[in-house]
Protein backbone atom coordinates (compact mmCIF):
# COMPACT_ATOMS: atom_id res chain seq x y z
CA UNK A 1 0.00 0.00 0.00
CA UNK A 2 2.74 2.35 0.90
CA UNK A 3 5.21 3.91 -2.02
CA UNK A 4 8.88 3.79 -0.40
CA UNK A 5 9.75 6.88 -1.67
CA UNK A 6 6.81 9.33 -0.37
CA UNK A 7 5.13 9.49 3.05
CA UNK A 8 1.65 9.97 3.27
CA UNK A 9 -1.25 13.21 3.86
CA UNK A 10 -4.30 12.15 5.25
CA UNK A 11 -6.75 14.06 6.29
CA UNK A 12 -10.19 13.57 7.18
CA UNK A 13 -13.19 15.16 7.35
CA UNK A 14 -15.21 15.49 10.31
CA UNK A 15 -18.24 17.11 9.71
CA UNK A 16 -18.81 20.35 12.48
CA UNK A 17 -18.15 19.25 16.13
CA UNK A 18 -16.60 16.04 15.45
CA UNK A 19 -19.54 13.45 14.99
CA UNK A 20 -18.77 12.70 11.12
CA UNK A 21 -20.02 9.43 9.93
CA UNK A 22 -17.58 8.40 7.72
CA UNK A 23 -19.28 7.05 5.46
CA UNK A 24 -20.75 10.43 4.15
CA UNK A 25 -16.93 11.58 3.21
CA UNK A 26 -15.49 10.20 -0.37
CA UNK A 27 -13.72 7.19 0.43
CA UNK A 28 -10.88 5.22 -2.22
CA UNK A 29 -9.72 2.16 -0.97
CA UNK A 30 -7.31 2.45 2.09
CA UNK A 31 -6.66 6.12 1.71
CA UNK A 32 -9.83 8.75 2.93
CA UNK A 33 -8.92 11.86 2.16
CA UNK A 34 -10.38 15.58 1.53
CA UNK A 35 -9.26 18.24 -0.10
CA UNK A 36 -6.89 21.04 0.50
CA UNK A 37 -5.74 24.61 -0.88
CA UNK A 38 -2.03 25.88 -1.04
CA UNK A 39 -0.60 22.58 -0.38
CA UNK A 40 2.39 22.89 -2.77
CA UNK A 41 4.22 25.29 -0.64
CA UNK A 42 5.87 22.60 0.84
CA UNK A 43 5.81 20.02 -1.43
CA UNK A 44 6.09 21.51 -4.59
CA UNK A 45 3.03 19.59 -6.02
CA UNK A 46 -0.14 20.90 -6.70
CA UNK A 47 -2.79 19.04 -5.25
CA UNK A 48 -6.25 19.00 -7.39
CA UNK A 49 -8.38 19.82 -4.24
CA UNK A 50 -11.42 21.67 -3.45
CA UNK A 51 -12.85 21.48 -0.17
CA UNK A 52 -15.43 19.05 0.38
CA UNK A 53 -18.82 19.63 2.17
CA UNK A 54 -21.16 17.57 3.13
CA UNK A 55 -23.28 19.52 0.64
CA UNK A 56 -21.74 18.83 -1.87
CA UNK A 57 -21.11 15.39 -1.13
CA UNK A 58 -23.62 13.63 -4.02
CA UNK A 59 -21.75 16.36 -6.75
CA UNK A 60 -20.34 14.02 -8.64
CA UNK A 61 -18.24 16.98 -10.40
CA UNK A 62 -16.67 17.40 -7.05
CA UNK A 63 -16.60 13.39 -6.22
CA UNK A 64 -12.85 13.09 -6.09
CA UNK A 65 -11.87 10.62 -8.75
CA UNK A 66 -8.98 7.43 -8.60
CA UNK A 67 -7.01 10.15 -10.31
CA UNK A 68 -6.50 12.52 -7.04
CA UNK A 69 -6.20 9.29 -4.89
CA UNK A 70 -3.79 8.00 -6.82
CA UNK A 71 -2.34 11.53 -6.95
CA UNK A 72 -1.97 10.72 -2.69
CA UNK A 73 -0.56 7.93 -3.09
CA UNK A 74 2.53 9.59 -5.00
CA UNK A 75 2.61 12.48 -2.75
CA UNK A 76 4.28 13.22 0.26
CA UNK A 77 1.89 14.02 3.05
CA UNK A 78 0.95 13.72 6.66
CA UNK A 79 -1.41 12.75 9.02
CA UNK A 80 -3.90 14.89 11.02
CA UNK A 81 -7.43 15.71 11.24
CA UNK A 82 -9.26 18.69 10.97
CA UNK A 83 -13.08 19.69 11.51
CA UNK A 84 -14.44 21.57 8.29
CA UNK A 85 -16.62 24.49 10.06
CA UNK A 86 -13.19 25.89 11.38
CA UNK A 87 -11.14 26.77 9.01
CA UNK A 88 -9.06 29.97 9.23
CA UNK A 89 -8.57 31.65 5.83
CA UNK A 90 -4.32 32.75 6.24
CA UNK A 91 -2.10 31.95 3.34
CA UNK A 92 1.30 31.28 4.92
CA UNK A 93 2.41 28.29 3.96
CA UNK A 94 1.87 26.35 7.58
CA UNK A 95 -1.23 27.58 7.62
CA UNK A 96 -2.24 24.89 5.24
CA UNK A 97 -2.39 22.76 8.70
CA UNK A 98 -5.05 23.95 10.31
CA UNK A 99 -6.45 22.90 13.08
CA UNK A 100 -9.58 23.28 15.46
CA UNK A 101 -10.17 22.79 19.24
CA UNK A 102 -12.19 19.23 18.18
CA UNK A 103 -10.28 16.74 17.01
CA UNK A 104 -10.81 13.43 16.72
CA UNK A 105 -8.07 10.63 16.21
CA UNK A 106 -8.57 9.01 12.92
CA UNK A 107 -8.60 5.10 12.98
CA UNK A 108 -6.57 5.00 9.90
CA UNK A 109 -3.28 6.96 11.85
CA UNK A 110 -3.98 5.07 15.54
CA UNK A 111 -3.58 1.74 13.00
CA UNK A 112 -0.68 3.34 11.01
CA UNK A 113 1.13 3.98 14.47
CA UNK A 114 0.67 0.40 15.86
CA UNK A 115 2.22 -0.58 12.59
CA UNK A 116 5.23 1.91 13.32
CA UNK A 117 5.18 0.97 17.22
CA UNK A 118 3.49 3.71 18.65
CA UNK A 119 -0.11 3.44 20.51
CA UNK A 120 -1.51 6.50 20.37
CA UNK A 121 -3.57 7.22 23.74
CA UNK A 122 -7.76 6.92 24.45
CA UNK A 123 -9.09 9.23 21.45
CA UNK A 124 -10.53 12.28 23.49
CA UNK A 125 -7.85 12.23 25.84
CA UNK A 126 -5.09 15.20 26.17
CA UNK A 127 -2.10 15.86 27.61
CA UNK A 128 -2.60 17.56 30.37
CA UNK A 129 0.28 19.16 33.18
CA UNK A 130 -0.77 20.91 36.02
CA UNK A 131 2.09 22.45 36.63
CA UNK A 132 3.73 23.22 33.14
CA UNK A 133 0.75 24.43 31.38
CA UNK A 134 0.61 28.05 29.61
CA UNK A 135 -1.00 30.86 31.57
CA UNK A 136 -3.67 31.28 28.47
CA UNK A 137 -5.33 27.83 28.95
CA UNK A 138 -8.44 27.51 29.62
CA UNK A 139 -8.85 25.82 32.65
CA UNK A 140 -8.33 22.08 32.33
CA UNK A 141 -4.33 22.59 31.88
CA UNK A 142 -3.95 20.86 28.23
CA UNK A 143 -2.55 23.91 26.68
CA UNK A 144 1.24 23.07 27.68
CA UNK A 145 4.17 25.11 27.47
CA UNK A 146 6.74 22.66 26.69
CA UNK A 147 10.07 23.23 28.04
CA UNK A 148 13.01 23.46 25.44
CA UNK A 149 15.05 20.87 26.90
CA UNK A 150 12.55 18.36 26.25
CA UNK A 151 12.81 19.15 22.70
CA UNK A 152 15.55 16.39 20.73
CA UNK A 153 18.81 18.56 20.01
CA UNK A 154 19.13 17.85 16.41
CA UNK A 155 19.74 20.74 13.90
CA UNK A 156 18.58 18.25 11.23
CA UNK A 157 15.10 17.28 13.04
CA UNK A 158 14.14 19.87 15.20
CA UNK A 159 16.78 22.92 13.98
CA UNK A 160 18.53 22.52 17.58
CA UNK A 161 16.94 22.90 21.04
CA UNK A 162 14.46 26.12 21.02
CA UNK A 163 15.49 29.46 22.56
CA UNK A 164 11.50 29.52 23.61
CA UNK A 165 8.96 27.38 25.13
CA UNK A 166 7.02 25.21 22.53
CA UNK A 167 2.55 25.31 23.00
CA UNK A 168 1.22 21.90 22.77
CA UNK A 169 -2.04 21.06 23.35
CA UNK A 170 -3.01 17.09 22.17
CA UNK A 171 -2.98 14.05 22.72
CA UNK A 172 -0.09 11.52 23.76
CA UNK A 173 1.70 8.36 22.56
CA UNK A 174 3.78 5.60 23.74
CA UNK A 175 6.40 3.86 21.93
CA UNK A 176 7.36 0.48 21.47
CA UNK A 177 10.50 0.50 23.86
CA UNK A 178 12.46 -1.91 21.37
CA UNK A 179 11.84 0.03 17.82
CA UNK A 180 15.62 1.47 17.43
CA UNK A 181 14.27 3.42 14.92
CA UNK A 182 11.43 5.53 16.55
CA UNK A 183 12.67 9.00 18.46
CA UNK A 184 10.87 10.88 20.32
CA UNK A 185 10.87 14.58 19.27
CA UNK A 186 9.32 16.11 22.05
CA UNK A 187 8.57 14.53 25.27
CA UNK A 188 6.31 14.92 28.36
CA UNK A 189 7.96 15.57 31.36
CA UNK A 190 7.40 13.74 34.50
CA UNK A 191 4.34 15.68 35.63
CA UNK A 192 2.35 15.18 32.44
CA UNK A 193 -0.60 12.06 32.07
CA UNK A 194 -3.47 11.71 29.44
CA UNK A 195 -6.67 11.84 30.33
CA UNK A 196 -10.23 13.03 28.92
CA UNK A 197 -10.25 16.96 29.63
CA UNK A 198 -12.75 17.67 32.52
CA UNK A 199 -13.48 14.21 33.58
CA UNK A 200 -12.76 12.83 36.63
CA UNK A 201 -9.72 10.62 36.66
CA UNK A 202 -11.21 7.21 37.23
CA UNK A 203 -8.50 4.54 36.41
CA UNK A 204 -4.38 4.41 35.29
CA UNK A 205 -3.91 6.68 32.25
CA UNK A 206 -1.31 4.35 30.01
CA UNK A 207 0.79 7.76 28.49
CA UNK A 208 2.25 9.31 31.91
CA UNK A 209 5.35 11.17 32.61
CA UNK A 210 8.58 10.83 30.23
CA UNK A 211 7.72 7.86 28.79
CA UNK A 212 4.79 9.91 26.96
CA UNK A 213 5.76 11.14 23.60
CA UNK A 214 4.37 14.24 22.01
CA UNK A 215 5.60 14.36 18.48
CA UNK A 216 7.69 11.21 17.51
CA UNK A 217 9.39 10.88 14.11
CA UNK A 218 10.51 7.44 12.53
CA UNK A 219 12.93 6.84 9.85
CA UNK A 220 12.12 3.35 8.80
CA UNK A 221 14.71 1.13 7.35
CA UNK A 222 14.06 2.27 3.26
CA UNK A 223 14.68 5.55 4.61
CA UNK A 224 11.07 6.66 4.51
CA UNK A 225 10.44 9.28 7.08
CA UNK A 226 7.25 9.58 9.39
CA UNK A 227 6.74 12.49 11.77
CA UNK A 228 3.87 11.80 14.59
CA UNK A 229 2.39 15.21 15.76
CA UNK A 230 0.01 14.54 18.75
CA UNK A 231 -1.21 18.04 18.53
CA UNK A 232 -2.40 20.09 15.11
CA UNK A 233 -2.45 23.02 17.45
CA UNK A 234 0.66 23.26 17.68
CA UNK A 235 1.64 23.56 13.68
CA UNK A 236 -1.52 26.06 13.71
CA UNK A 237 -1.02 29.73 13.13
CA UNK A 238 -3.19 30.86 16.19
CA UNK A 239 -0.39 28.69 18.36
CA UNK A 240 2.91 29.86 16.28
CA UNK A 241 1.69 33.40 16.77
CA UNK A 242 1.16 33.85 20.41
CA UNK A 243 2.93 34.21 23.24
CA UNK A 244 4.05 31.85 25.81
CA UNK A 245 4.39 31.94 29.84
CA UNK A 246 4.56 29.25 31.81
CA UNK A 247 2.17 29.17 34.81
CA UNK A 248 3.70 29.88 37.77
CA UNK A 249 7.23 31.61 36.00
CA UNK A 250 7.57 35.01 36.11
CA UNK A 251 9.40 35.13 32.37
CA UNK A 252 7.02 35.68 29.78
CA UNK A 253 8.24 35.02 26.15
CA UNK A 254 6.63 37.26 23.43
CA UNK A 255 7.48 34.22 20.39
CA UNK A 256 7.40 31.22 21.10
CA UNK A 257 9.52 28.38 19.76
CA UNK A 258 7.05 26.67 16.98
CA UNK A 259 7.75 28.24 13.73
CA UNK A 260 11.39 27.09 13.86
CA UNK A 261 10.30 23.58 15.40
CA UNK A 262 7.49 22.96 12.85
CA UNK A 263 9.18 24.30 9.65
CA UNK A 264 12.08 22.13 10.80
CA UNK A 265 10.32 19.20 11.77
CA UNK A 266 8.05 19.75 7.77
CA UNK A 267 11.24 20.16 6.28
CA UNK A 268 12.89 16.83 7.76
CA UNK A 269 9.89 14.65 7.38
CA UNK A 270 9.06 15.80 3.58
CA UNK A 271 13.04 15.25 2.72
CA UNK A 272 14.39 18.69 2.41
CA UNK A 273 17.35 17.82 4.97
CA UNK A 274 19.34 15.10 5.63
CA UNK A 275 19.05 13.31 2.79
CA UNK A 276 22.09 11.61 1.32
CA UNK A 277 23.46 9.60 -1.58
CA UNK A 278 25.94 7.67 -2.18
CA UNK A 279 27.47 8.65 -5.62
CA UNK A 280 30.41 7.07 -6.28
CA UNK A 281 32.85 4.06 -4.90
CA UNK A 282 35.90 3.10 -6.52
CA UNK A 283 38.66 0.88 -4.89
CA UNK A 284 42.03 0.05 -6.35
CA UNK A 285 46.22 -0.49 -5.50
CA UNK A 286 47.91 2.24 -4.24
CA UNK A 287 49.51 3.78 -7.71
CA UNK A 288 46.72 2.02 -9.92
CA UNK A 289 43.60 3.58 -10.77
CA UNK A 290 40.96 1.02 -11.40
CA UNK A 291 39.76 -1.89 -9.30
CA UNK A 292 41.99 -5.05 -9.62
CA UNK A 293 40.07 -8.79 -10.56
CA UNK A 294 41.87 -9.96 -7.17
CA UNK A 295 44.12 -8.57 -4.49
CA UNK A 296 46.69 -10.10 -2.57
CA UNK A 297 47.26 -10.22 0.94
CA UNK A 298 49.54 -7.36 2.41
CA UNK A 299 49.04 -5.43 -0.37
CA UNK A 300 48.78 -1.54 -0.35
CA UNK A 301 44.96 -0.22 -1.32
CA UNK A 302 42.90 2.66 -1.17
CA UNK A 303 38.76 3.12 -0.73
CA UNK A 304 37.28 5.72 -1.83
CA UNK A 305 33.56 6.62 -1.61
CA UNK A 306 31.51 9.83 -2.62
CA UNK A 307 28.86 11.02 -0.50
CA UNK A 308 26.33 13.91 -1.54
CA UNK A 309 23.96 15.48 0.88
CA UNK A 310 20.72 17.16 -1.24
CA UNK A 311 20.58 21.01 0.16
CA UNK A 312 18.24 23.50 -1.48
CA UNK A 313 17.25 20.37 -4.14
CA UNK A 314 20.73 20.46 -5.57
CA UNK A 315 23.22 17.25 -4.62
CA UNK A 316 26.21 18.99 -2.87
CA UNK A 317 28.99 17.30 -1.35
CA UNK A 318 28.48 16.11 2.21
CA UNK A 319 30.64 17.77 4.51
CA UNK A 320 30.80 15.39 8.25
CA UNK A 321 33.83 14.02 8.83
CA UNK A 322 32.89 11.03 10.44
CA UNK A 323 32.09 8.58 8.27
CA UNK A 324 34.37 5.31 8.92
CA UNK A 325 34.84 2.07 6.33
CA UNK A 326 35.41 -1.22 7.04
CA UNK A 327 37.18 -4.57 5.84
CA UNK A 328 35.09 -7.29 6.38
CA UNK A 329 35.19 -11.14 6.48
CA UNK A 330 32.48 -12.19 8.54
CA UNK A 331 34.22 -9.94 11.26
CA UNK A 332 35.78 -6.27 10.84
CA UNK A 333 39.84 -6.73 9.97
CA UNK A 334 40.17 -3.04 9.64
CA UNK A 335 38.37 0.05 10.33
CA UNK A 336 38.88 3.27 9.64
CA UNK A 337 37.58 6.80 9.70
CA UNK A 338 38.21 8.69 6.05
CA UNK A 339 39.55 11.39 5.51
CA UNK A 340 38.58 14.03 2.65
CA UNK A 341 40.30 14.31 -0.62
CA UNK A 342 38.75 15.87 -3.82
CA UNK A 343 35.86 15.59 -2.84
CA UNK A 344 35.83 11.72 -1.88
CA UNK A 345 35.95 9.96 1.25
CA UNK A 346 39.52 8.22 1.27
CA UNK A 347 41.09 5.48 3.47
CA UNK A 348 44.22 3.93 2.43
CA UNK A 349 45.76 0.83 4.36
CA UNK A 350 47.51 -2.21 4.13
CA UNK A 351 45.48 -5.68 3.55
CA UNK A 352 45.65 -7.88 6.66
CA UNK A 353 47.66 -11.13 6.12
CA UNK A 354 44.38 -12.97 5.35
CA UNK A 355 43.07 -14.02 2.63
CA UNK A 356 39.51 -14.79 1.36
CA UNK A 357 36.71 -12.86 -0.28
CA UNK A 358 36.30 -9.32 2.02
CA UNK A 359 34.08 -6.55 1.53
CA UNK A 360 34.68 -2.81 1.97
CA UNK A 361 31.51 -1.84 4.32
CA UNK A 362 29.90 1.82 4.85
CA UNK A 363 27.12 1.98 7.28
CA UNK A 364 26.59 5.56 8.29
CA UNK A 365 23.38 6.35 10.05
CA UNK A 366 23.46 9.03 12.22
CA UNK A 367 20.35 10.44 13.81
CA UNK A 368 18.53 12.87 11.50
CA UNK A 369 20.24 11.50 8.09
CA UNK A 370 19.00 8.70 5.29
CA UNK A 371 20.88 5.58 6.63
CA UNK A 372 23.77 5.48 3.76
CA UNK A 373 24.71 1.12 3.22
CA UNK A 374 27.48 0.21 0.79
CA UNK A 375 29.15 -3.13 0.38
CA UNK A 376 32.19 -4.02 -2.33
CA UNK A 377 33.01 -7.80 -2.22
CA UNK A 378 36.46 -8.44 -3.00
CA UNK A 379 38.83 -11.43 -3.25
CA UNK A 380 42.26 -11.78 -1.64
CA UNK A 381 44.65 -14.40 -2.69
CA UNK A 382 47.47 -16.01 -0.82
CA UNK A 383 51.02 -15.26 -2.39
CA UNK A 384 51.90 -17.37 -5.24
CA UNK A 385 54.84 -19.71 -5.08
CA UNK A 386 57.32 -17.49 -6.37
CA UNK A 387 55.75 -13.85 -4.35
CA UNK A 388 57.72 -14.91 -1.13
CA UNK A 389 60.67 -12.94 -0.03
CA UNK A 390 64.19 -14.00 -1.69
CA UNK A 391 67.62 -13.93 -0.03
CA UNK A 392 66.62 -12.94 3.51
CA UNK A 393 69.00 -11.20 5.48
CA UNK A 394 68.55 -12.90 8.96
CA UNK A 395 68.82 -16.11 7.12
CA UNK A 396 72.51 -15.51 5.69
CA UNK A 397 73.96 -18.26 8.55
CA UNK A 398 71.57 -20.70 7.21
CA UNK A 399 72.29 -20.17 3.55
CA UNK A 400 76.06 -19.57 4.58
CA UNK A 401 76.20 -23.56 6.60
CA UNK A 402 74.64 -25.53 3.95
CA UNK A 403 77.24 -24.11 1.12
CA UNK A 404 79.52 -25.17 3.68
CA UNK A 405 78.69 -28.23 3.88
CA UNK A 406 78.71 -28.95 -0.14
CA UNK A 407 82.22 -27.69 -0.25
CA UNK A 408 82.84 -29.37 2.92
CA UNK A 409 81.70 -32.24 1.58
CA UNK A 410 84.15 -31.94 -1.73
CA UNK A 411 86.90 -31.11 -0.32
CA UNK A 412 87.19 -33.85 1.90
CA UNK A 413 86.00 -36.43 -0.82
CA UNK A 414 88.94 -34.97 -2.66
CA UNK A 415 91.50 -35.56 0.10
CA UNK A 416 89.94 -38.74 1.06
CA UNK A 417 90.42 -40.02 -1.99
CA UNK A 418 93.97 -39.17 -2.42
CA UNK A 419 95.00 -40.28 0.88
CA UNK A 420 97.69 -42.30 1.66
CA UNK A 421 98.18 -44.08 4.81
CA UNK A 422 101.56 -43.42 6.78
CA UNK A 423 101.81 -46.88 7.95
CA UNK A 424 100.98 -48.49 4.89
CA UNK A 425 103.38 -45.66 3.20
CA UNK A 426 106.43 -46.42 5.28
CA UNK A 427 105.65 -50.16 5.11
CA UNK A 428 105.90 -49.32 1.22
CA UNK A 429 109.12 -47.71 1.56
CA UNK A 430 110.09 -50.23 3.88
CA UNK A 431 110.15 -52.85 1.54
CA UNK A 432 110.79 -50.86 -1.05
CA UNK A 433 114.39 -50.30 0.46
CA UNK A 434 114.64 -54.00 1.22
CA UNK B 1 99.29 -45.12 34.37
CA UNK B 2 96.17 -47.72 35.14
CA UNK B 3 92.75 -46.83 34.30
CA UNK B 4 91.60 -45.24 37.76
CA UNK B 5 88.08 -44.38 39.14
CA UNK B 6 88.00 -40.70 38.85
CA UNK B 7 86.78 -38.95 35.89
CA UNK B 8 89.31 -37.19 34.49
CA UNK B 9 91.79 -40.29 34.90
CA UNK B 10 88.92 -42.28 32.77
CA UNK B 11 88.54 -39.51 29.74
CA UNK B 12 92.43 -38.76 29.77
CA UNK B 13 92.93 -42.54 28.90
CA UNK B 14 90.31 -42.41 26.37
CA UNK B 15 91.91 -39.40 24.29
CA UNK B 16 95.06 -41.33 24.69
CA UNK B 17 94.00 -44.40 23.82
CA UNK B 18 92.23 -42.80 20.57
CA UNK B 19 95.34 -41.22 19.99
CA UNK B 20 97.35 -44.34 19.34
CA UNK B 21 95.05 -46.85 18.11
CA UNK B 22 92.99 -44.78 15.15
CA UNK B 23 94.83 -44.46 11.95
CA UNK B 24 95.15 -41.20 10.56
CA UNK B 25 92.57 -41.62 7.73
CA UNK B 26 89.89 -42.48 10.62
CA UNK B 27 91.25 -39.20 12.12
CA UNK B 28 90.62 -37.25 9.41
CA UNK B 29 86.79 -38.32 8.88
CA UNK B 30 86.67 -37.50 12.56
CA UNK B 31 88.08 -33.74 11.70
CA UNK B 32 85.14 -33.61 9.11
CA UNK B 33 82.65 -34.58 12.14
CA UNK B 34 83.72 -32.35 14.36
CA UNK B 35 83.60 -29.34 11.64
CA UNK B 36 79.97 -30.47 10.87
CA UNK B 37 78.93 -30.67 14.37
CA UNK B 38 80.28 -27.29 14.84
CA UNK B 39 78.52 -25.96 12.32
CA UNK B 40 75.55 -27.07 13.57
CA UNK B 41 75.83 -26.75 16.96
CA UNK B 42 76.07 -22.84 16.26
CA UNK B 43 73.15 -22.47 13.64
CA UNK B 44 70.95 -23.90 16.38
CA UNK B 45 71.99 -21.27 18.62
CA UNK B 46 71.67 -18.71 16.28
CA UNK B 47 68.43 -19.77 15.83
CA UNK B 48 67.44 -19.88 19.42
CA UNK B 49 68.94 -16.04 19.37
CA UNK B 50 67.47 -14.35 16.66
CA UNK B 51 64.10 -16.74 16.28
CA UNK B 52 63.10 -18.79 13.69
CA UNK B 53 61.61 -16.27 10.93
CA UNK B 54 62.75 -18.38 7.55
CA UNK B 55 61.48 -21.60 9.29
CA UNK B 56 62.25 -23.41 5.97
CA UNK B 57 65.85 -22.04 5.63
CA UNK B 58 66.51 -22.75 9.49
CA UNK B 59 65.38 -26.29 8.49
CA UNK B 60 67.35 -26.64 5.24
CA UNK B 61 70.32 -25.74 6.92
CA UNK B 62 70.63 -27.39 10.05
CA UNK B 63 69.46 -30.57 8.32
CA UNK B 64 71.86 -30.35 5.94
CA UNK B 65 74.41 -30.06 8.76
CA UNK B 66 72.56 -33.52 10.61
CA UNK B 67 72.51 -35.42 7.22
CA UNK B 68 75.97 -34.90 6.23
CA UNK B 69 77.48 -36.00 9.59
CA UNK B 70 75.42 -38.53 9.74
CA UNK B 71 76.65 -39.65 5.80
CA UNK B 72 79.93 -39.44 7.05
CA UNK B 73 79.51 -41.45 9.70
CA UNK B 74 78.47 -44.37 7.89
CA UNK B 75 81.23 -44.02 5.79
CA UNK B 76 83.42 -43.77 8.59
CA UNK B 77 82.25 -47.29 9.58
CA UNK B 78 82.11 -48.78 6.47
CA UNK B 79 85.69 -47.77 5.72
CA UNK B 80 86.99 -48.88 9.50
CA UNK B 81 89.02 -51.99 8.64
CA UNK B 82 88.22 -53.39 12.28
CA UNK B 83 84.36 -53.91 10.87
CA UNK B 84 85.35 -55.75 8.23
CA UNK B 85 83.04 -58.53 9.83
CA UNK B 86 79.54 -56.74 9.73
CA UNK B 87 80.62 -54.60 6.65
CA UNK B 88 81.97 -56.53 3.87
CA UNK B 89 82.20 -53.39 1.38
CA UNK B 90 85.25 -52.17 -0.73
CA UNK B 91 86.31 -48.81 0.49
CA UNK B 92 84.73 -47.98 -3.06
CA UNK B 93 81.59 -49.04 -2.68
CA UNK B 94 81.27 -47.15 0.15
CA UNK B 95 82.67 -43.81 -1.20
CA UNK B 96 80.27 -44.26 -4.06
CA UNK B 97 77.16 -44.58 -2.13
CA UNK B 98 78.31 -41.69 0.25
CA UNK B 99 78.48 -39.29 -2.83
CA UNK B 100 75.40 -40.48 -4.18
CA UNK B 101 73.49 -39.83 -1.24
CA UNK B 102 75.11 -36.18 -0.41
CA UNK B 103 73.86 -35.14 -4.12
CA UNK B 104 70.15 -35.70 -2.92
CA UNK B 105 71.04 -34.26 -0.02
CA UNK B 106 72.41 -31.11 -1.44
CA UNK B 107 69.45 -31.36 -3.78
CA UNK B 108 66.87 -31.40 -1.64
CA UNK B 109 68.83 -28.71 1.08
CA UNK B 110 68.86 -26.34 -1.84
CA UNK B 111 65.30 -26.59 -3.36
CA UNK B 112 63.84 -26.44 0.85
CA UNK B 113 65.93 -23.58 1.75
CA UNK B 114 64.07 -20.86 -0.18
Amino acid sequence: MMNPHSIYLLVKYTSGGGGGHPHQNTYHGDTEFASFKNLKDLTGNQFPFSTLSRANKNNPALKTSTASASMLHRNPICYYTIDKDDMSKNNTALSNYQTLPSVQLLGRVRDFGYECGIEFEEAGTKVIDHINYDVADEGDHSRLAIDPSQVLNNKLITGGTPSSPILFDGIGMLLYEENELLLPVIKATSTAYSFFQKDKITEHPEAVGKSASLVTALQARNNARVMFVGSLAMLSDKFILSPVQKAGSPKAHPTNGNALLVESMLNWTFKKVGLLRISEVNHHVTGASEPPPYYTILEEVEYKIKIEENVDGKWVEFKNKDVQMEFVRIDPFVRLTMQKEKGFYVSKFKLPDVYGVFQYKVNYQRQGYTFLSSATQVPVRPLKHNQYERFIPVAYPYYASAFSMMVGVVLFSFVFLHFKDPALASAGSKQKTQ
Amino acid sequence: MSGGTSLTQAVGSMFTEYDRCTSLKLKLVDCFLAYILATGIFQFLYQLAVGSFPFNSFLAGFISTVATFILTVSLRIQVNPENKKQFDVTPERAFADYIFAQVILHLVVMNFIG
